[in-house]
């Protein structure tokens, strides 16, 4: 679906020389997939998902979309089409005074037939949980709810792959749930494929597949029980450990023999329990 | 002294078909010294209550009281309680506007009519105590720094008032793991070098390990005002106020659900290491 191949990116920076922001990274995300990244600030996670629909381009290797690479000018709108993303500040994303006309805005530039936008718009409000919402005005909704409409602005494209950059870090605790809901929904029922991008663990834990990112270099890649279960080496990253993870580690080395790949509260309570 | 709230109400557009009540029967004293978190959801009143204590916001009833000195009262200074009372809003660096992070810190002091090398002084301090270079950071401009940098020069401008209180409403919100440790661990020493802290947080686990009283909000009114070690024994209720407690502290009730005789109030990892181990040894002797 995704393919990225020694992918480079320099950035200008303020004092007038040049900085490494992606420094040869190679990732393959196949369709359907949920794929979560973690890093720090300033580790190359948002560069690399920007690199995913043309949003930037390579300085050096090559990113393909279904084949196509993201340097074929021509291609750029099919490519935009495919790959959807929805980024941090809801504020920033909706523009339109009623909810279904700012999910209809992409398909609207799409050219599409009006009868087919308005099933478009409806299909995709129903997917994300936020139809009875359509003649609100957005401002007028919770940070989630406005979260869940920018996902439907992307959804009415008909998009295979939804990528999220940082999408509930401005979110309180119930806007985090309702978004991340709708994310795993979408991706376990409609088949989507997703990319999240997050500095929360416990949305990582939902994912495939999680990659780490540090200083431009992916350096971890595994599922998300391989990932947390190394916890000295997400420590040394200054990443957050699972809680559980973090309380097995010490016990383990209190002599007690559990699992490698405990993540959750229930996990924990049966292997004590054995 | 303390911070005071005597039966506090606060209603938005009062008397008109809109109002609505933000804040109702608020009693709560905030000690000199104390470090208090406020929980709560959005929307509960948590950010309606911070405001009231430096003034922003003047209760519809009741009495707010600072050091003595009521704020709704006719001749009140309210400069003078601003300055006592600092208050960091969420997302600070959003305020930020100065062309270098030096000029920007030095807005307060400056409105307070200091001297020159009075307000250099306040500077140089309130950058040491979020931990940022005098010299590298005082002349860039502070739209350049990175966010975690941003939101420490923005705590510095309040800290360059030298406030006795420090209400900070959720200070750590969308910053990586990494800067949200820093501003917690520097939040953490100014209180260890005697200023009161109130934190508004969104973060059990944060609460948990930095606060020594926690105070919980639920529809316009404080539901549980105690040790916060206490507040998360009240495990049922919270869930049904839609909070959460601990990820420790669940796996400690669960844990006693299967008999297990563990502590329910129990903060850290570390604190659960020991339990389990204790429990696991007693076990152990009797067999």
């Amino acid at each position: 679906m995704i393919d990225v191949k020694n992918l480079k990116h320099q950035f200008r920076n303020p004092q007038g020389g040049y900085q490494e922001a992606l420094k040869g990274v190679d990732l393959q995300i196949g369709q359907g997939e949920f794929v979560a990244i973690i890093g720090h600030n300033g580790s190359g996670k948002s560069t690399l998902a920007k690199h995913f629909n043309a949003l930037l381009l390579p300085h050096h290797g090559s990113v393909t979309v279904n084949g196509i690479d993201t340097r074929e000018s021509e291609c750029l709108w099919q490519i935009r089409q495919k790959v959807g993303m929805v980024f941090q500040n809801p504020d920033n994303q909706l523009i339109a005074t009623t909810v279904e006309e700012d999910v209809a805005f992409g398909p609207e530039n799409l050219g599409i037939e009006p009868v087919k936008i308005r099933q478009l718009v409806d299909e995709a409000l129903e997917s994300v949980g936020m139809s009875t919402y359509k003649k609100r005005a957005p401002h007028l909704l919770s940070g989630g709810q406005k979260q869940r409409v920018a996902i439907a602005g992307v959804v009415a494209m008909r998009p295979q792959v939804l990528v999220l950059d940082e999408p509930t870090a401005m979110l309180d605790p119930l806007g985090r749930q309702e978004v991340m809901d709708t994310v795993v929904k979408l991706n376990r029922e409609e088949g989507l494929t997703v990319v999240l991008i997050t500095h929360f663990m416990e949305e990582a834990v939902l994912a495939d597949r999680v990659v780490v990112m540090a200083e431009g270099l992916k350096v971890m890649e595994d599922s998300p029980r391989g990932i947390f279960s190394r916890v000295q080496q997400l420590k040394d990253l200054r990443l957050d450990v699972p809680p559980m993870m973090e309380l097995r580690d010490t016990l383990a080395r209190e002599g007690l023999d559990l699992p490698r790949d405990i993540l959750t509260v229930e996990e924990m309570v049966v292997a004590l329990c054995r | 002294m303390p911070i005071i709230l005597e039966n506090v109400a606060h209603l938005y557009q009062p008397g008109s078909s809109y109002e609505v009540k933000a804040l109702q029967e608020i009693n709560l004293v905030i000690k000199e010294g104390e470090f208090v978190g406020l929980i709560g959801h959005t929307g509960s009143g948590k950010s309606t209550l911070v405001q009231h204590l430096n003034g922003l916001l003047k209760p519809t009833k009741g009495k707010v009281i600072v050091d003595d000195c009521q704020i709704s009262a006719k001749k009140v200074n309210l400069k003078e309680i601003r300055k006592k009372v600092g208050l960091v809003f969420q997302y600070p660096e959003h305020q930020l506007f100065e062309e270098t992070v030096f000029e920007d810190i030095a807005f307060g002091p400056k409105n307070l009519g200091l001297p020159p090398e009075q307000i250099e002084k306040r500077v140089k301090k309130a950058l040491e105590m979020v931990h940022l270079d005098y010299e590298k950071y005082q002349a860039a401009s502070p739209f350049l720094l990175s966010g975690g940098e941003k939101r420490r020069v923005a705590i510095a401008g309040v800290l360059a008032m030298e406030p006795k209180y420090l209400i900070l409403d959720e200070p750590t919100a969308g910053l990586d793991p990494r800067g949200r440790d820093e501003i917690l661990e520097q939040i953490k020493e100014l209180h260890q070098q005697g200023m009161t802290v109130v934190l508004v947080s969104h973060s059990m686990d944060d609460v948990a390990r930095l606060t020594q009283r926690l105070v919980v909000m639920h529809r316009n009114t404080i539901v549980f005002d105690e040790e916060t070690r206490k507040v998360f024994s009240h495990y049922e209720s919270l869930q049904e106020m839609g909070l959460d407690i601990p990820t420790v502290t669940k796996l400690m009730f669960r844990l006693k659900g299967k008999g297990w005789l563990v502590r329910q109030d129990v903060l850290t990892v570390e604190e659960a290491k020991k339990e389990i181990l204790q429990v696991l040894k007693e076990a152990r002797n009797h067999a």
